[in-house]
């Protein structure tokens, strides 16, 4: 029994371990099947399982508790099990496919299914989680440590298992896992070796047997496998995500192609990412013959200027280096953060793209484009060219809770600042309606213009759009006449338009491409020469320019604005306007409703008058909602930080975990004494707001340092808040063991409910009134709590 | 066994003004130790009736033929439903909408749009949206076939050229105002599907191939108007080459679950133009002042 007792600790730690790789791969297969906002929501609700535990517990302590013995390792071999069936149990009513929810109500009930088949492992891990905690309250700090520091492992050991196993089999691997944490702790009756067999007959069969996660009708990767011959070449996995190569001689590479094009365009293979397109693999032109995209208006900057060299952000497979190379570029950067695709294509299948990467001239940088532009202070380019905004046929709005960190404001001055004096920024946007994605770019060189003092904005910018794409340009110096009669030119011999040049004359906006939505062109007109705000006011999406602090560019919707877009668009066409933003709401609704369940059930058992339940309440749940938004807020501008946007979120995870874990282990050595708690919570406030305030500055200053240094920095910046925050749990179960054990595990419950309900919360803020807020909401939950921490625990 | 017979009174009120037709009231056969059935009628309007008992095997005749009876006329009423839907949908969905041409709005009321989609998606064949139909693939909105229909300015000696069949709703459509409608899926299982709810519909005119719909159908070209109905992210030069001078060619542009624009090309020798259409009434994007 003592050693049941002694392994324990251990047994949290690895279960925790397990649960939180877990949660990793089902939104890295959940990225790959659906999209990744459906992936957030599943998990989302799958989290719950937590909170559900806590309420599970709080019915039945006195039971559970009597037969802990027992109990535990059974919850961990249910754990386990339900771990390694998810992959074939979510599949029994056929397949989820989010695309498709606000027109099948069908899938309404298969998505609620797949909650609580998601819901499961965490349940049962939960639970036998809490109800350690409940048994052991007195040894909670060193408890808590190894949860923490458990779940801070788990989600680098995902990172590493991306790279190691195909990902069909890593959800039977963490529940062997499991299954260890339950030998552990195994119970003197020797009928628990049958229950650990069985329990091993599942993972084994997964690996046997492993199902392979199957894409939505509706990913770009499912139309391009539908052609005649098409097929997969090439398949990877690692964190960034799947990637797949796919090969069919109808895949053509023409996008938005001159209808004065009489060749015949590429066929090429397409590399797609978690089933997502992530860029044709263009490769190489001979120099006798004209390159492709010079028939589209990605074209327009070699027609106006002869830029000699060339910065590539976020140069996906590299055409715009191929469309470079062609038109005689010297020099070109190119940055790409996707590693794996940048390492497939440089040194595992250069042939793919004809060696591109190993031109004379060429340096591809595998960092994210904000880190490597602070980092890099380098030679002034003639052309800086920014991915595609938007897609044909649009994206459905999938992009809009993205942070897209070189899209803002700031990251436009930084681009800018790397011009030459004839420099000039290149984006191309698809056409889309309502217009939106033109209007936000063309808003943010304006103010960008503008805060460099240029009073003639018109001057810097210019635009042609084809029937499916608009390019548009801002330049360093003003554009001369010449240079806007070679874009004119360039246009007439294209069949497309110019939409904006200082000179414009009405009659040539619509000589080859006619619209009826003519406000567009008022539109762009208003931002660029007149003032932009009535129309910020005035236009039913929200196109004021993204900023670090707001960095989602593709995010147009408000809440303003709904109620008349209905009206226009009806309820079945308005979620797919802006998905991401839609299902954010969603998500945050159906938490905060089965939150509200989960919390109020147990008050049916412990009851509802007496004993100052609403500090427990408030306590945990400042906790709760304090420590998720401020692990948002860090994770956005650490990731910016950083660079790498999958290995940056797992080292800040990790290392906030983990010095939560060390200060909730040196919690144990405190008296839990509410003068102590005071002083604890008023500490954490007082660094958030610091933080608020000086985090980005302080990290602009060091933005250029090594990637070994800035680690380093984040550890250092990242130690005190965090081990202060892991304090207060333990505390606040403390506090309670020692006049309410009863509502011990109504808080864990609160706690987790609370945390998962913050994610979606804090992500609605974000998106509308930035990280700034989110901090300082932070802040406030964390003085509720301390503020709470005076009455809680009092009397019965 | 037990069964009900309904007999719906036509009316049942009393009074100078009554115009009592049937009696109503609610039957029901019960099974007695004899095997014979004794049906029990209760008046619902308070008329009594006596009680006559029935034999066995005129029952079961009245039930068999009231059982073919009911499914013929659950049938019959299916249709008359889809009918009636069809109907419906021409007018608030697309004539509300300004589609005027008579010849799409003809053509629209005639083709049963419920026969070219997944039997499970049946019951919402006439609704204001597009069906999924497999393959990532859906059947448009109904008041996009329509704009797409009027916007060839449909003749009866027109010469059509689709690209992709889909769900062949579109070809259907287009046929019922030309014969020569050629129409052309790269998906082998939607060539399929799409042949078979021609056929099926009564449609096995229209020309289907299993192709690469790049190329058009260069054996049949020119043609006065082309349908392109599955999104790419270019027009092909090729379909550009095929169309008639002075032909138009439709593409819509947009997400099959979003408001799709439409875009008209139109030929005039060398001259291309293309023209973004909206497919609902426009209406600016801005707001009253608060």
């Amino acid at each position: 029994m003592k050693d049941f007792f002694a392994r324990i600790p251990l047994s949290i730690g690895i279960t925790s371990l397990a649960l939180i790789a877990f949660q990793l791969v089902i939104m890295q297969i959940l990225s790959i099947t659906q999209w990744h906002h459906f992936a957030y929501m599943v998990i989302s609700m799958a989290m719950l399982g937590f909170g559900a535990a806590g309420t599970f517990l709080a019915l039945f302590r006195e039971w559970l508790k009597k037969h802990v013995v027992t109990v535990l390792p059974i919850l961990y071999v249910l754990c386990a099990v339900s771990m390694a069936a998810t992959s074939w149990m979510v599949g029994i009513f056929g397949d989820f496919d989010a695309f498709l929810l606000f027109f099948e109500r069908a899938q309404i009930g298969v998505m609620v299914f797949s909650y609580l088949v998601y819901c499961l492992p965490f349940f049962f891990g939960g639970l036998a989680i809490t109800l350690v905690f409940y048994h052991q309250v007195e040894e909670i700090g060193r408890l808590y440590f190894f949860n923490l520091g458990g779940s801070a492992f788990g989600g680098v050991a995902a990172i590493a298992l991306f790279w190691i196993i195909p990902l069909p089999y890593i959800a039977s691997l963490l529940a062997l896992l499991v299954l260890i944490a339950a030998w552990l702790v195994k119970p003197p009756d020797r009928r628990f070796a049958v229950v650990l067999a069985a329990g091993l007959l599942l993972p084994v069969a997964g690996f046997l047997y492993p199902v392979t996660p199957q894409t939505s009708e509706y990913k770009a990767i499912y139309a391009s496998l539908q052609l005649p011959d098409a097929e997969v070449v090439h398949e990877s996995s690692s964190p960034f995500g799947l990637l797949q190569s796919v090969s069919a001689p109808a895949q053509r590479f023409a996008p938005a192609l001159s209808l004065q094009y009489r060749g015949e365009p590429p066929v090429r293979d397409i590399l797609f990412n978690n089933g997502e397109y992530f860029g044709t693999m263009l490769g190489r032109f001979d120099s006798d013959e004209r390159h492709i995209l010079d028939y589209t208006t990605r074209g327009l900057p070699y027609a106006v200027r002869n830029p000699e060299s060339m910065l590539v952000l976020k140069s996906g497979t590299g055409n715009d280096i191929s469309h470079g190379l062609t038109h005689g570029l010297d020099r070109i950067d190119a940055v790409e953060p996707h590693r794996q695709a940048n390492n497939l294509l440089m040194n595992r299948h250069p042939e793919w793209i004809d060696s591109l990467y190993h031109q004379p001239g060429v340096t591809v940088h595998g960092s994210s484009v904000r880190t490597w532009l602070a980092g890099h202070p380098g030679p002034e380019v003639d052309l800086v060219t920014l991915p595609v905004l938007g897609a044909f046929g649009g994206t459905s709005g999938v992009h809009a809770l993205q942070e897209q960190n070189h899209l803002t404001l700031e990251a436009f001055h930084e681009i800018w600042d790397r011009l030459g004096d004839t420099g000039m920024i290149a984006v191309t946007v698809w056409t889309e309606h309502p217009p939106r994605a033109p209007l936000k770019l063309a808003a943010t060189w304006r103010q960008l213009l503008d805060d460099h003092g240029i009073t003639h904005p018109q001057e810097h910018i210019m635009a042609v759009r084809s029937w499916g794409t608009i390019t548009f340009l801002l330049s360093r110096t003003p554009f001369t006449g010449s240079e806007r009669e070679a874009a004119r030119n360039f246009s007439g011999s294209l069949n497309f338009d110019p939409l904006f040049l200082s000179d414009i004359r009405p009659e040539e906006r619509e000589r080859h491409n006619r619209t009826e939505d003519r406000s567009f062109f008022e539109q762009i007109d208003q931002l660029i020469l007149g003032d932009p705000g009535p129309l910020f006011a005035e236009y039913l999406f929200d196109i004021r320019p993204a900023t670090d602090d707001r960095p989602f560019f593709s995010h147009f919707m408000t809440w303003q604005s709904i109620p008349e877009l209905r009206e226009m668009y009806g309820d079945d066409q308005l979620p797919y306007m802006e998905l991401g933003f839609i299902l954010a709401g969603v998500t945050l609704i159906q938490i905060v409703l089965a939150s509200l369940i989960l919390i109020l059930l147990p008050l049916f058992r412990v009851g509802w008058k007496g004993t100052r339940r609403r500090w427990t309440f408030l306590y945990f749940s400042g906790i709760g909602i304090g420590f998720m938004f401020f692990e948002m807020v860090l994770i956005q501008k650490l990731v910016l930080y950083l660079g790498q946007p999958v290995y940056a979120t797992a080292a800040v995870l990790a290392a906030l975990l983990l010095f939560s874990g060390i200060g909730s282990f040196y919690s144990s050595r405190l008296d839990t004494v509410r003068r102590t708690l005071l002083r604890t919570g008023g500490i954490i406030v007082a660094l958030i707001l610091l933080y608020a305030l000086l985090l980005m500055p302080l990290l602009h200053l060091s933005m250029s340092w090594p990637l070994i240094a800035k680690t380093i920095h984040v550890a250092v910046l990242l130690a005190p808040p965090a081990f202060f925050m892991g304090m207060m749990f333990p505390f606040g179960l403390r506090l309670l063991s020692g006049s309410n054990e009863t509502q011990i595990p109504w808080a864990c419950g609160i706690d987790s409910c609370l945390s998962v309900s913050a994610t979606a919360l804090a992500t609605l803020i974000a998106l509308g009134s930035g990280f700034t807020l989110v901090m300082g909401i932070a802040a406030a939950a964390y003085g509720v709590t301390t503020l709470a921490s005076l009455r809680m625990g009092e009397g019965k | 066994m037990k069964g009900i017979l309904l007999f719906e009174a036509k009316s049942c009120v009393t009074g100078d003004q009554a115009v009592y037709r049937r009696p109503a009231y609610r039957t029901t056969i019960q099974p007695n130790r004899d095997m014979k059935f004794t049906v029990n009628h209760i008046n619902l309007c308070g008329m009594s009736s006596p009680l006559p008992t029935v034999s066995p095997l005129l029952v079961v005749m009245l039930l068999l033929l009231f059982g073919t009876g009911t499914m013929t006329a659950e049938s019959s009423s299916d249709e008359d439903r889809y009918t009636q839907q069809r109907e419906s949908m021409v007018q608030q969905q697309i004539a509300n909408r300004g589609i005027e041409d008579q010849l799409t709005l003809d053509a629209m009321r005639s083709v049963p749009r419920h026969l070219f989609v997944p039997e499970s998606q049946q019951r919402r064949a006439y609704n204001d949206n597009p069906l999924p139909i497999g393959h990532g693939q859906t059947i448009s909105q109904p008041y996009i076939v329509a704009m797409m229909t009027e916007l060839i300015e449909p003749r009866s000696d027109m010469r059509v050229l689709e690209i992709g069949t889909g769900s062949g709703y579109q070809a259907a459509v287009l046929a019922e105002f030309t014969d020569e409608v050629y129409t052309i899926e790269i998906i082998g299982d939607l060539a399929q599907f799409g042949e078979n709810n021609l056929r099926d519909a009564g449609y096995d005119f229209v020309n289907v191939k299993h192709a690469d719909g790049y190329h058009g159908w260069e054996e049949h070209a020119p043609f006065d108007a082309i349908v392109v109905t599955a999104a790419a992210d270019h027009i092909p030069p090729p379909l550009v080459e095929q169309l008639k001078d002075g032909g138009r060619m439709i593409i819509p542009v947009g997400s099959p679950f979003q408001t799709q624009n439409l875009m008209l090309v139109e030929k005039d020798g060398e001259d291309i133009q293309t023209r973004n259409l909206l497919p609902v009434r426009f209406v600016p994007f801005t707001r009253e002042d608060d």
